[in-house]
């Protein structure tokens, strides 16, 4: 029996862009496309509930910040199989880039956990398994499932894509298989652990529909700042550091450029960044 | 079946025990509504109204009875992905019927494209127009809505799930569950989600209302299984076509509309067309082949509704209602209209013409047809949007009727026969009455020889001079390619005959896109063919008219073999209809598959 979190987000469905959705400027009308389950926190779902299938005691709540529209796909997670859904909402979210995100859902997941420590065993609120997509479609940075379990200071198992095994060894230990460029990795790991997961996963289950029936109407809770002990200053756009100066598409082409490889060290990480700082001056890019 | 079978409602709240399994599969209502269009979400609507009214009414001390629990009893499935998602239609609506279930339905936010002002009717040569002087009186449409179906069908759902009817999107009924000669329900779609199966539901009731639309799958199978069609015409059916185009701004005289000639398009504005490009010329006069007309309607934001309706009677084998559409387009009037615009959206579907004499018997044992699928249907107007809501209305008032004897509470399929009687008393009839030889003669061609039989039906309320007229089931009109039928154009593909400009001459897979239909490849394709040897002989003979006749290009001839592209259907079933050896056979595929209209 497991206790697991599944973090979800609303967003507009960029694969159905037609005429009445884009503004003339070629910038999103999100207004008019359809707001969608993330496809990839769909997949998490759906890991989430095949451990639930195993063990038919665990209990998934999903979590997402949005407006109130979004309950939506709380919604489709409880008739898709989950037992909780909670909303978290607040005009101060509004804006928020993924440091600022990734608080206000770690917030979340200690309020949930009772406040107590989410990660002491004895708590009995403490959580085993955070599942989240690897990325949303509207932005796709990737960040956000990897900021919260920095956060939490949990270890974290990025792109993963299937559960080879759970509990068998160990009741807290769990298989999974991991997708990097051209080869799975087999990573085992401690609970309670972070999964990122990528969309080569199982895809969801359809919505049941003597579920559908029955929770229709059941609550669900919206959690505003004060309920998750949130500060201010750290939440939506005031807690967000990042600033974007322009959206471009850049097609990468390796041809006629000299190429250098880095190792991943923080004094190479620094080198880099300072190649890349002075490129972006001399391209006007970044100002001083 | 026995009674305990269909009372054990208990085991409904079993929810969360609810392992992928065949246990806990059957679920009970006392009312299932198969198709979320209006047909059935104004009978939801209404009788759920019903039922508040006596409630409040008990409470209040008004009337002593017993109050009726519906809570999870009337349901209401839909195959599309939302409610609406699936509804395509012109469209014109005569808020009669929708007056009397929501009366204050403006308020309420009611989404109303226009209230139409101004109505002109022309008819066309390929290059000049003539507007009919007087418009008949049955086509007069002033003060009728123009709506987008597709929005007005989503803003239904929402009252009806205020009213606490259970709305269950993204369902599609692929069985009937048949015993004993009764109806008792409908069994639900499987899905393959690779690698897993997830068997369908067995959703049971005491009526179960087909409100499908026009030749729905289990409707027709209903018809057959029950014999309701005995001794009726043959159902026909008319294949429309519709883009929606945003209009250009700059071309605008005022803030409402452009002029073109001395006529005025914009939003509170319809105009209905004859002729051009479906008959023009004098060979027409004789030998005009297709039938049917075209429609521009003024909608809100700017943008115009431009559709063409043709009847599937058509003897050509290479008819093609979206290339109909867009050569209507390319006449210089259309082409005026259109300068500077761009589609926006698109999409198809069948309508059934045939009229009273191929409405079948509408009852049997524990189910009820209603709108389009009991062909109700008012071919002189193309209207049958206010005829299937007033279809629910009387249904609903039947079934409330049957709550009040008390009949939910004892567990077998009734025949609700009292409902056929509130129809031959209704508006319904009336209209049909008058309209039953219209689509007969119009199919025969305009202006000869149907114009002066239509001529004498508008005179008489309907009455022909030839006697009643029969019907023939379409498929079996097609003629051979070696026989002449009017200006046959030889040419099949749209792609070949007028040059795509994406502008006023859409490709079929452009408008498709903008259909925004999908299937999910994991299942198997929902469209099969009989015999595949059938279409060897098809080809020599007819020239393969799924080819051209699918307004969705799901059929393709490729190395003497017929391909099926199932991904891009509109669920429109002309295929059903018109394949000329009858080989084809349309499913219901994976719920929420399919178009995804959102402003048709
Ligand atoms: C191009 C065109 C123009 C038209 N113009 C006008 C007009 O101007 N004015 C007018 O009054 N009428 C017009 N009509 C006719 C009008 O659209 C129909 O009469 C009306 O939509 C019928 O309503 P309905 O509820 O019977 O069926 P539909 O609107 O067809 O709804 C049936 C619903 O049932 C669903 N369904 C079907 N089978 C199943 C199943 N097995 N399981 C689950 N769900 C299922 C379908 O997805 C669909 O959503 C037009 C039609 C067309 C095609
Ligand atoms: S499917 Fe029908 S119309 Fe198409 S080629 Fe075969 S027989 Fe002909
Ligand atoms: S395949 Fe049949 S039902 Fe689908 S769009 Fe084509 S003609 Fe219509």
């Amino acid at each position: 029996m497991y206790k697991i979190i599944v973090l979800a987000k609303q967003v507009p469905d960029t694969k159905n862009i037609i005429g009445e959705a884009m503004r003339p400027d070629g910038t999103v009308n999100r207004a008019a496309l359809p707001a969608i389950f993330n496809p990839e926190d769909l997949q998490a779902l759906e890991m989430a509930l095949l451990v639930k299938d195993r063990f038919p005691q665990s209990k998934i709540s999903v979590i997402t910040m949005g407006p109130i529209a979004a309950i939506e796909i709380l919604r489709e997670a409880l008739f898709r199989g989950a037992d909780d859904g909670y909303l978290i909402s607040d005009k101060q979210f509004a804006a928020a880039d993924t440091l600022a995100t990734s608080y206000t859902l770690t917030q979340a997941i200690k309020t949930l956990s009772g406040h107590g420590d989410p990660l002491e065993p004895k708590n009995e609120n403490a959580i085993d398994l955070i599942f989240c997509g690897r990325q949303a479609i509207d932005g796709d940075t990737a960040q956000v499932g990897p900021q919260v379990a920095a956060n939490l200071g949990i270890p974290q198992v990025t792109y993963a894509f299937e559960i080879v095994d759970i509990g068998d060894h160990h009741k807290n230990q769990i298989t999974l298989k991991r997708q990097l460029d051209d080869v799975t990795e087999l990573v085992r790991a401690q609970m309670p652990l972070l999964i990122t997961v990528t969309d080569s996963a199982s895809h969801a289950r359809p919505r049941d529909i003597r579920r559908t029936i029955f929770l229709r109407k059941k609550k669900i809770p919206v959690w505003n700042i004060r309920d998750i002990t949130a500060s201010p200053d750290r939440c939506g756009l005031k807690g967000s550091p990042t600033n974007v100066l322009k959206i471009n598409s850049v097609i990468l082409s390796l041809e006629g450029k000299n190429t250098q490889t880095f190792e991943a060290t923080p004094q190479s990480m620094d080198k880099l960044a300072k190649i890349l700082r002075a490129e972006l001056h001399q391209t006007g890019t970044l100002e001083r | 079946m026995n009674a305990e079978n269909i009372k054990t409602t208990t085991d409904n709240k079993d929810y969360n025990s609810l392992q992928y399994g065949t246990q806990h599969r059957t679920i009970f209502f006392d009312i299932l509504l198969v198709g979320g269009g209006p047909a059935n979400l104004t009978l939801a609507i209404h009788l759920t109204n019903l039922i508040k009214k006596h409630n409040a009414d008990i409470i209040e001390k008004k009337i002593d009875a017993r109050p009726i629990d519906y809570e999870n009893k009337i349901a209401i499935i839909e195959k599309g992905i939302n409610f609406g998602a699936h509804s395509i239609s012109g469209a014109i609506l005569d808020p009669v019927a929708l007056n009397k279930i929501i009366p204050e339905h403006l308020q309420l936010g009611f989404p109303i494209e226009s209230k139409i002002e101004e109505e002109e009717i022309w008819y066309l040569t390929s290059k000049y127009r003539w507007k009919l002087p007087v418009i008949p009186r049955f086509l007069k449409n002033h003060g009728n809505y123009v709506v987008s179906l597709s929005k007005m069908v989503s803003w239904m759902a929402k009252q009806a799930e205020q009213n606490d009817v259970v709305l269950l999107n993204e369902v599609a009924g692929v069985e009937l569950l048949v015993k004993d000669n009764q109806l008792w329900g409908v069994k639900t779609d499987d899905r393959q989600i690779s690698p897993k199966h997830y068997p369908g539901y067995q959703l049971k009731a005491q009526v179960t209302i087909l409100g499908e639309g026009s030749a729905g799958v289990l409707t027709s199978a209903a018809i057959k299984r029950f014999g309701l069609d005995h001794s009726k015409n043959p159902s026909v059916y008319e294949l429309g076509v519709k883009e929606v185009y945003e209009l250009n701004k700059a071309d605008k005289s005022d803030n409402l509309s452009i002029n073109i000639g001395a006529s005025k398009i914009g939003a509170g504005k319809c105009i209905h067309t004859m002729g051009y490009p479906l008959s023009t010329g004098l060979s027409s006069l004789i030998t005009s082949h297709k039938s049917g007309g075209a429609f521009l309607y003024g909608m809100a934001e700017n943008r115009l509704a431009i559709g063409m309706v043709t009847h599937l009677s058509c003897a050509d084998p290479h008819l093609d209602v979206h290339r109909e559409l867009q050569q209507f387009k390319r006449h210089p009037y259309i082409q005026k209209i259109l300068h500077n615009a761009k589609v926006v959206g698109y999409g198809a579907k069948t309508v059934p013409c045939g009229g009273l004499y191929t409405i079948p018997r509408l009852t049997h044992n524990g189910l009820m047809i209603i709108g389009d699928g009991a062909n109700l249907l008012d071919s002189r107007k193309l209207k049958g949007l206010h005829l299937a809501m007033e279809s629910g209305i009387l249904a609903a008032e039947e079934l409330f009727a049957g709550y009040l004897r008390n009949d939910f509470q004892n567990p077998t399929p009734k025949d609700y026969k009292g409902f056929e009687m509130r129809l031959k008393q209704s508006f319904i009839y009336n209209e049909m009455y008058k309209s039953r030889n219209f689509s007969q003669a119009m199919k025969m061609g305009i202006p000869l020889p149907g114009g002066p039989l239509i001529g004498v039906q508008l005179m008489t309320k309907g009455w022909n001079p030839t006697g009643n007229l029969k019907t023939r089931p379409d498929y079996q009109q097609t003629r051979p390619i070696n026989q002449p039928v009017g200006s046959r154009n030889k040419n099949a593909s749209v792609n070949d005959a007028v040059h795509c400009d994406e502008k006023i001459v859409i490709d079929k897979l452009t408008d498709v896109f903008l259909s925004r239909t999908t299937h999910s490849e994991d299942q198997n394709s929902h469209i099969t063919l009989k015999n595949e040897e059938h279409c060897k002989l098809c080809f020599q003979r007819y020239d393969a008219p799924c080819c051209c006749f699918c307004p969705a290009q799901v059929y393709e001839k490729r190395e003497k073999k017929i391909t099926i592209n199932f991904s891009n259907c509109l669920h429109c079933k002309c295929c059903d209809l018109k394949c000329p050896l009858d080989n084809i056979v349309w499913r219901l595929p994976e719920a929420g598959g399919g178009p995804q209209y959102t402003i048709q």
